[in-house]
């Protein structure tokens, strides 16, 4: 028989994401299961429906994460009882994941920079391109296993259970895109007898569902604008390119901390919490704050096995100010293998620096620290740090410094236009979108800073939040824009 | 508070429940509204496949694809030529769906396989995008959210449908708003009014509308040019998720029993363009002849049909109704007359012609008024349009030297209706056909017992009249034309009594 090939299509849709029906039905079948199966078919199940829900992107690279499991897991048990060849393993097992995510997500990259250089030193040789595909979630459960391992090497028990450790691994509500969950904080819970936790329960259900709804009706309708702007910034007025940049930085955070808020929603359905990743980034007054309340959980991630390692706060100023700059450029390369990605952790580390030696700065001067404390200090240090974060996001979301030139260019260059929207004096219904959706971002941010959803969602009665809860999914049913993808995936 | 009123103990899922039932209670309500009801009756895949369920007969002779059949393809004529040529009454059904892929097919063979009786015929025609990579998604999309029904994910599954496909089908099923989100968003959002109701047409049938040759000759040629976008290397390629319909279609059909034709779908000369050396068609056609191969179908090429010429189509790929007209008789004789048991003889074998308007003069007949009584020979008279259709070299026509003023009246020697079914070809004036004043007529004792006229064309087509009441009696034809306007005049051919 005459076998037709499987297209690209195809194969994209067999993923299940998020917002997919599957998704949804999936869910809810492990979660019928859960709680009706006896306690000890618990962990089994969840790590078959762990296995179930990554095999179903590319089920090749099943075979990768199994293997970086076991690995990680045995070089912590022979760390255990070998301490004293603990940091040879330690180096070992590092070298080997780095290595592999090196090979899968950076080689064409390297190898591209290689024939560079040799071009420019009038050498013909060439590096091929090798056609190798990004498993999927490769820098986050590469990231969890190092992390691991370390603590393990700092003296925290290696887990004996390799299944446990597995499902702590691929434990399906954080496989893809985060957290990044220390295993700490996960597997304890995982041992511990599963009970029953209405109010868990039903904080989940409500932060999955406002998960749904930054993710399909916010992100989704911002990054039409958002996409034609970085398409072609010279066919937009300087307000319009404004208009884009502002969309892409709601679209970004909607779409990340959606992702975050079903992952932690469906996990709390689950009877397991995840550590925060978001804290309302857009309302930080500096660069160190926006670290602190974005992805939160890479930062820390950062943090302990990155910036300390390097020296940390130690060794003077210019050495703090080293590692910190160091840190964000490899922050930035994690997100992808582009110099673009590279420019967004340079600048950001230059920013923490420049706030740092501000702080040092103000620390000197007597009357400074009551004037950071004004509500006019506040808000010129919020807009001085939205400015930079957008800035930074412009580097992050072109294609490259070209396009990303293009884009600042016109921010900065004031080229008129009628309005807000194209030269052409269309007002594209894709800007007026961002521009609602812009001030649903901004509504946001009011309720969520004030926690008003998540109380209200602990204080109603159980029908008065069923009616909520109805209310969030009719929201979505409005208007929800089509099943794109998360931007997060890819990194 | 009432102290002996305790609190829910699991609270959560009760707001779950809760939340469940407001939504299910929400889309019922809109279920039995009047909002809906309008909008279903909007959706040609809604409104067809329930006219189907609702024919109080099961389909004999179902013919499924996209709107090429639906133009293409005359249930009556396939009804009339089947009595014609076997003297069996049958049922056919028109299931052309616009732009349905094999997708829609298997929701249509199953949902016909689930009556009884099965079809003793299914036609499934094969338009050649319809395995590109790149064929248009919309059609497909609003085949799951439409036609499939939960009973069906079996087989979606056993066509490799993905499992967010299957899960788009049980949630359209299940919410009626699921199924009817894009037009529901655009009257709520948008403000935007209702559309028209559409027809599911006679037995599916929506014929169209003849068009000049200038006409044909450009929407033939805009049209080669959009299939150009989804037949041409190397942005296409062959192989779609439609594939894995299209092979569980006849794995279902042939496990019932019931007899397969695939069809690859007809188009004009001008479509040739998108079907050139850089398209995936050769590839597609061989994959198609394959598999009908392969599951005992009947491969039938209505490309190589010399029923129709470019000039009997609407546009490239959908005929006007004269030419679907002829391109059913064709297919029904040549592909499904077979498949009912009989094998594909000659069509007139069974009949006993009983004037052929072939020899010169018209003997035995009493004509009046202005016609000459020569039968036509050439393709029409001086003025008149060409004629098509006409069997042999001549044939029965009423323009006379007046042309459309003239009038004139004929009236055959008898024979006996020593048949079930009198078949004429008529063409010409359209007026009259239950008026006194142009048409063709069978009289017995006196008294005209069936009539028949033109369609205001000079394309001829078959009529047969039912005389199976009459068998043995002594009949005539009266031919009559006392029309005198535009298309005042009859042409007549072929009379013939069949069993």
């Amino acid at each position: 028989m005459l076998r037709p090939p499987v297209t690209a299509v195809d194969v994209a849709d067999l993923r299940m994401l998020f917002t997919s029906l599957t998704f949804m039905l999936f869910h809810v079948a492990v979660l019928a299961m859960r709680w009706t199966l006896p306690r000890r078919a618990v962990g089994p199940l969840l790590l078959a429906s762990s296995y179930v829900f990554y095999l179903s992107w590319q089920p090749v690279y099943g075979l990768l994460i199994a293997g970086m499991t076991v690995a990680s897991w045995a070089a912590a048990r022979a760390m255990e009882r070998a301490p004293r060849h603990k940091g040879r393993i330690l180096l070992l097992t590092v070298v080997l994941v780095l290595g592999l995510l090196s090979y899968f997500k950076y080689i064409n990259f390297f190898s591209a920079q290689v024939t560079a250089l040799l071009r420019a030193a009038g050498s013909p040789l060439r590096l091929r391109h090798i056609a190798v595909i990004l498993p999927l979630a490769i820098s986050f459960y590469s990231f969890e296993v190092i992390s691991y391992v370390i603590d393990v090497y700092r003296g925290e028990a290696a887990e004996p259970s390799l299944w446990e450790f597995a499902l702590y691994v691929s434990y399906y509500p954080h496989l893809i895109a985060g957290p990044i969950v220390r295993a700490h904080e996960l597997l304890p819970q995982l041992r511990r007898r599963p009970v029953w936790d209405g109010a868990l329960f039903a904080d989940g259900v409500f932060i999955m569902l406002v998960g749904y709804l930054k993710k399909m009706v916010l992100a989704d309708n911002l990054s039409p604008w958002a996409d034609e702007v970085f398409a072609d910034p010279k066919h937009y007025s300087t307000l319009g390119v404004w208009f884009g940049v502002i969309a892409y930085t709601g679209q970004i955070y909607c779409d990340f901390s959606g992702y975050t808020d079903i992952a932690r929603g469906a996990s709390m359905t689950l009877g397991y919490t995840l550590p925060d990743n978001f804290d309302y980034p857009y309302l930080s007054a500096s660069p160190t704050e926006f670290w602190r309340r974005w992805h939160m959980t890479l930062s820390r991630w950062l943090r302990d096995y990155l910036y300390i390692p390097l020296g940390g706060n130690r060794g003077g100023a210019v050495r703090q100010y080293r590692n910190l700059f160091l840190t964000m450029l490899l922050g930035g390369l994690w997100h992808g293998a582009s110099w673009t990605f590279v420019a967004w952790g340079a600048l950001h580390g230059a920013l923490l620096m420049l706030h740092k030696g501000w702080g040092t700065l103000l620390s000197r001067i007597a009357w400074a620290g009551r004037a950071q404390e004004t509500a006019g200090y506040r808000v010129i240090a919020w807009a001085a740090t939205m400015l930079a974060v957008m800035i930074g996001w412009v580097f992050f979301r072109a294609a490259d410094f070209g396009a990303a030139a293009a884009v600042l260019s016109r921010m900065f260059q004031a080229v008129p236009g009628a309005g807000a929207g194209a030269m052409s004096g269309d007002r594209p219904a894709a800007l007026g979108n961002a521009m609602i959706f812009t001030a649903g971002l901004v509504l946001l941010h009011i309720f969520g800073r004030g926690r008003v959803g998540l109380e209200a969602n602990r204080v109603l009665p159980p029908l008065g939040r069923s009616v909520m809860w109805a209310a969030i999914v009719g929201v979505c049913y409005l208007f929800s824009r089509s099943n794109a993808s998360f931007i997060y995936f890819q990194f | 508070m009432d102290s002996s009123v305790k609190p829910p103990r699991y609270p959560a899922v009760v707001s779950l429940v809760g939340m469940a039932a407001i939504l299910v209670g929400l889309d019922l309500s809109f279920r039995a509204s009047a909002v809906a009801g309008r909008l279903r009756r909007e959706r040609i895949y809604l409104v067809k496949p329930a006219a189907f369920d609702a024919s109080p007969q099961a389909a004999d002779i179902l013919v499924v694809g996209d709107s090429r059949v639906g133009a293409d393809v005359d249930p009556a004529v396939v009804e009339r030529d089947v009595l014609v040529e076997l003297g069996r009454r049958v049922v056919a059904y028109n299931a052309g769906l616009p732009g349905a892929p094999p997708m829609a097919h298997l929701a249509w063979v199953r949902r016909a396989l689930s009556r009884a009786p099965h079809p003793a015929v299914v036609v499934l025609s094969i338009s050649p995008y319809m395995f590109s990579s790149r064929i248009a998604r919309v059609a497909s999309r609003e085949s799951l959210t439409t036609m499939y029904r939960v009973v069906d994910l079996p087989a979606m599954a056993r066509a490799g449908a993905p499992a967010e496909d299957m899960a788009s089908v049980l949630f359209a099923n299940a919410f009626e708003a699921v199924r009817q989100r894009p037009r529901l968003l655009e009257l709520a959002l948008d403000f935007g009014g209702y559309h028209e109701p559409v027809s599911p047409g006679v037995q599916g049938y929506e014929p169209n509308a003849e068009v000049d040759a200038a006409t044909q000759e450009a929407r033939a040629h805009g049209r080669a040019i959009g299939y150009r976008v989804e037949m041409w290397r190397p942005e296409a390629h062959f192989g779609s998720e439609q594939v894995g319909y299209f092979v569980e279609s006849l794995r279902e059909l042939q496990a019932s029993g019931v007899r397969t034709v695939v069809m690859n779908s007809l188009s004009a000369s001008q479509l040739e363009l998108a079907y050139g050396p850089r398209s995936i068609y050769a590839e597609h056609v061989a994959f198609v002849r394959a598999t009908a191969a392969r599951f005992g179908a009947t491969y039938f090429d209505a490309k190589a049909s010399p029923a129709v010429r470019d000039e009997d189509f609407h546009d490239g790929d959908h005929l006007a109704g004269n030419g679907a007209e002829r391109f059913t008789a064709w297919l029904t004789h040549e592909a499904i007359v077979g498949e009912l048991g009989a094998p594909p003889a000659d069509r007139d074998a069974a009949c006993r012609t009983v004037f052929d308007f072939e020899a010169p003069g018209l003997p035995g007949w009493i004509i009046t008024g202005d016609v000459a009584e020569e039968p036509t020979s050439a393709q029409g008279r001086r003025g008149q349009h060409a004629v098509y259709g006409y069997r042999g070299h001549a044939f029965f026509n009423s323009w006379g030297a007046l042309a459309d003023r003239s009038e004139s009246d004929a009236m055959s020697p008898p024979f006996v209706l020593d048949g079930a079914t009198v078949r004429v070809r008529v063409g010409g004036g359209a007026r009259g056909s239950d008026t006194e004043d142009l048409g063709v007529a069978l009289v017995v004792d006196g008294r005209e017992v069936a009539t028949a006229a033109g369609g205001d064309t000079e394309t001829m087509r078959d009529v047969v009249w039912d005389t199976a009441a009459l068998r043995g009696r002594t009949a005539a034809i009266h031919i009559r034309d006392h029309a005198t306007g535009g298309w005042g005049h009859i042409t007549v051919d072929d009379i013939a009594v069949c069993p």
